[in-house]
């Protein structure tokens, strides 16, 4: 569950893989960026987007970049960069986050493939000077500071994973499957985190460890 | 020439010089003088003391000739630990008290384990790091805890650890200066630190000249936990939360400043002015590297040789100048 | 004994001691009187250095007691030996060889004004006389100890002891790896502490060394004294035969 192989069940002899489909969810996450930047009259075909990844080698964040790049090609936006953030430290990451914004002002889009570079968008847009919204900014996982980053307008959609579904169909499964043999493969899905209403939501059910 | 040769005896010189090199290199070349924007050295400002108040304690303990390599689970321990108390509605003022001590008595720990087992510290301290990162696993779940409505931003707490002065300059930048300022007072002038190079230097000759080498060593592991519990408050209240990720990396990374600051591995041999250059150099380096629009992805491999270079550069001009 | 300013300085009583399953010192008795500079000379492994370093704390006797100055003491640390006046200086490790000349000099018993704070001035003017005493010039107190010629280094030793008034100076092996005009200039430190009525151990396994500064002798071997002579009694060549039959009696 949560990480699948990137070739689904043909790279892995997984019985069923129960999390969310991270190419769908990056591609949705993406779509929703693209389709703001329309609204507000941006040029997509000069766009730049910036994803910054914890451990860009990682499968999560190859995976998620796979599903941006696809949505991309729809959009017809090319130039893009991957950000080696350095880690899973929080300060390195907004450091180079802060660092990239600064150095690269071409930059439309700017996108944390994981927990931890979504975290730190909004201190470091806020540290390269930019106003809410100036730059589209989206990413993955309802931390503290990216559900602020979205009701102060720096950032404009997260994604949440639904971690509570993976575990409790995970089990619901193994159920399914010590009696029946059942082997499903569940979507999760991603939870498009976009407005003041859905963080409400998880705001609520978070200290329950629902959400 | 002899105020040259006395400069160059002086170990932090080398990195002194590099770095002046490397500041002036980074505001002529980066495009639009980024590096000397204000934006951009209010953000290194900001940012670099969270590892650089723990790579203080680290050089002050290097040249007594231990290492720590468990700061990087004593850091967001003592931050869970700030961040319980604030949920169990401790004021931040006692909660922040809480968390320093709790990093001495981790420090304290270390010290004991080192000095009665007479174990390299190298081993056990990655023994209390594997440790005490398990133990905060377990304890905090490794949920994300925002704190953000218990330390308001502008409250007084939130404007002394986060805050600015004058409205551009990081408070954060000051609280290293002044860490820097107590602990060279400590290393150059204090006895304290006569005894923390003759230990470095010499554990038999300081043992017969009637020091307490074994306390000595315990006290700058304590100094070190201090400087992670308030690493650990400074950043949580940065960044608004508890992350089970924080601190992640900076053993090494502590090291490597303080080498890059010419402290030597094999202790007794280090200075508070190249420890505070060394912890400037690597965000720099970082930092201005990324302003040339260098490619991001694998910017790390620029870091590692630059930090070989600097090593090999210092014991060249040591080897030269003695 | 002749030679009796009164009680010796110091007097060690059947001193046994076992490292484990090693027999190191099997009751050996031995005196320093005020003012008198010993030669304790055998082939290494002899006992010597643990006889030595039994008196300035570093090991404690099995069996056997201690006296100074009459009273009977236990020294237990390196501390407790200072604090009575006894002054040790290890072939190579006496010094830190990164710190400077005045550090060194001071070390653990530093100068300090108020808080702690070294009390540089005194520090270094202090180290410069102390030096001095020695007939030791030496261009700047802050010069890190690393750059010293190896005599110098004992130099710098010797004078730490003579500065915290020493009543007895213990050198084990100062003249190991140091050239001939080294050694002379160890010797003539040597010298010094016995003008300012200073008792020392001179140990060593070279007996030549010690011959000329020396005006008793005792040889060690496996653990046991072998013999107490004195210099008027006795000859290089006399000694050096004691050595060596010692070495190989049964």
């Amino acid at each position: 569950m949560n990480n699948d192989d990137s070739e689904g069940a043909v790279g892995n002899p997984r019985l069923c893989y129960i999390g969310q489909s991270e190419k769908a969810a990056a591609y949705r996450l993406a779509r929703r960026l693209f389709d703001e930047a329309k609204a507000k009259g941006i040029d997509l075909s000069k766009a730049h987007v910036a994803m910054a990844a914890e451990v860009p080698g990682a499968n999560y964040a190859k995976i998620r970049a796979s599903g941006i790049l696809e949505a991309m090609k729809e959009y017809g936006i090319t130039s893009y960069e991957i950000i080696d953030a350095g880690g899973l430290e929080m300060t390195t990451v907004e450091a180079r986050e802060t660092a990239y914004l600064l150095a690269h002002p071409e930059t439309t889009f700017l996108i944390g493939l994981g927990g931890i570079c979504t975290d730190r968008l909004t201190a470091s847009l806020k540290a390269a000077g930019k106003q809410p919204g100036e730059i589209i900014a989206g990413g993955f996982d309802t931390t503290p500071d990216t559900l602020a980053g979205i009701k102060e307008g720096y950032v404009t959609a997260t994604i949440d994973q639904q971690q509570y579904l993976q575990g409790y169909f995970a089990v619901y499964v193994l159920y399914l499957y010590n009696k029946y043999g059942f082997t499903p493969n569940i979507d999760t899905g991603g939870y498009l985190v976009d407005s003041p209403e859905k963080i409400a939501l998880i705001e609520k059910l978070s200290p329950e460890h629902i959400r | 020439m002899e105020w040259v040769r006395n400069f160059l005896r002086y170990r932090a010189a080398n990195t002194f010089l590099v770095f002046i090199g490397l500041v002036m290199f980074f505001s002529l070349l980066t495009p639009n003088y980024l590096f000397v924007d204000r934006r951009n050295l209010a953000a290194l400002g900001k940012l670099f003391p969270d590892l650089g108040v723990v790579a203080l304690g680290v050089g002050v303990l290097m040249i007594c000739g231990e290492f720590d390599l468990s700061v990087s689970s004593v850091l967001p321990f003592c931050s869970y630990v700030f961040v319980r108390l604030l949920y169990r509605g401790f004021a931040p003022f006692w909660a922040f008290w809480a968390a320093l001590g709790v990093g001495a008595l981790l420090g304290l720990l270390n010290g004991l384990i080192t000095v009665k087992t007479k174990m390299p510290s190298f081993i056990t301290t990655l023994g209390t790091m594997m440790f005490w990162r398990g133990v905060l696993y377990i304890w905090s779940k490794m949920m994300p805890a925002g704190i953000r409505n218990l330390v308001p931003s502008g409250s007084l707490f939130e404007r002394t650890f986060a805050g600015t002065v004058g409205s551009f300059f990081p408070v954060q930048a000051l609280w290293f200066a002044l860490f820097a300022v107590i602990l060279g007072i400590l290393l150059h002038y204090h006895r304290f630190g006569n005894w923390i190079y003759a230990t470095g230097d010499n554990r038999d000759a300081a043992r017969a000249m009637g020091i307490n080498t074994d306390l000595v060593k315990t006290a700058c592991f304590m100094i070190v936990g201090v400087l992670c519990g308030f690493s650990a408050c400074m950043q949580a209240v940065r960044i608004g939360s508890f992350a089970a990720t924080q601190g992640i990396g900076f053993e090494l990374r502590a090291i490597a400043a303080c080498v890059v600051g010419g402290t030597s591995l094999r202790g007794g041999v280090g200075s508070m002015p190249g420890i505070v250059l060394g912890a400037l150099t690597i965000p720099i380096l970082d930092n201005g590297l990324i302003l040339l629009r260098v490619p991001v992805f694998g910017i790390s491999a620029f870091i590692g040789i630059a930090t070989i270079l600097f090593v090999v550069l210092n014991s060249y001009v040591e080897r030269k100048t003695r | 004994m002749e030679r009796q300013n009164g009680e010796p300085l110091v007097r060690m009583v059947n001193i046994h001691k076992w490292f484990g399953r090693v027999y190191a010192l099997r009751g050996v008795d031995f005196e320093v009187y005020r003012g008198e500079t010993v030669g304790l000379i055998g082939d290494n492994g002899a006992g010597k250095s643990t006889l030595i370093k039994i008196l300035s704390g570093y090991h404690q006797a099995d069996q056997g007691e201690i006296y100074f100055e009459g009273q009977k003491v236990r020294i237990s640390s390196p501390r407790d030996a200072r604090k009575l006046g006894i002054e040790t200086v290890y072939q190579e490790q006496a010094l830190a060889p990164n710190l400077s000349i005045a550090r060194n000099i001071f070390m653990g018993r530093e100068p300090v004004r108020r808080w702690g704070i070294i009390d540089r001035k005194v520090m270094n003017e202090e180290s410069m006389k102390a030096l001095a005493n020695l007939g030791l010039r030496l261009r700047s107190p802050d010069l890190p100890v690393v750059t010293l010629s190896g005599g110098e280094r004992q130099g710098v030793a010797i004078a730490r002891a003579l500065h915290f008034k020493a009543k007895l100076v213990i050198l084990d092996e100062p003249t190991v790896a140091l050239s001939v005009k080294e050694v002379e200039e160890v010797l003539e430190f040597v010298r010094q502490l016995q003008r300012e009525g200073i008792s020392v151990i001179f140990i060593t396994h070279n007996l030549y060394h010690a011959y000329d500064i020396a005006e008793r002798f005792v040889v060690m071997a496996r653990g046991k004294k072998m013999a107490d002579v004195k210099k008027k009694d006795t000859s290089p060549e006399e000694l050096s035969q004691l050595v060596i039959k010692s070495a190989f009696a049964e």
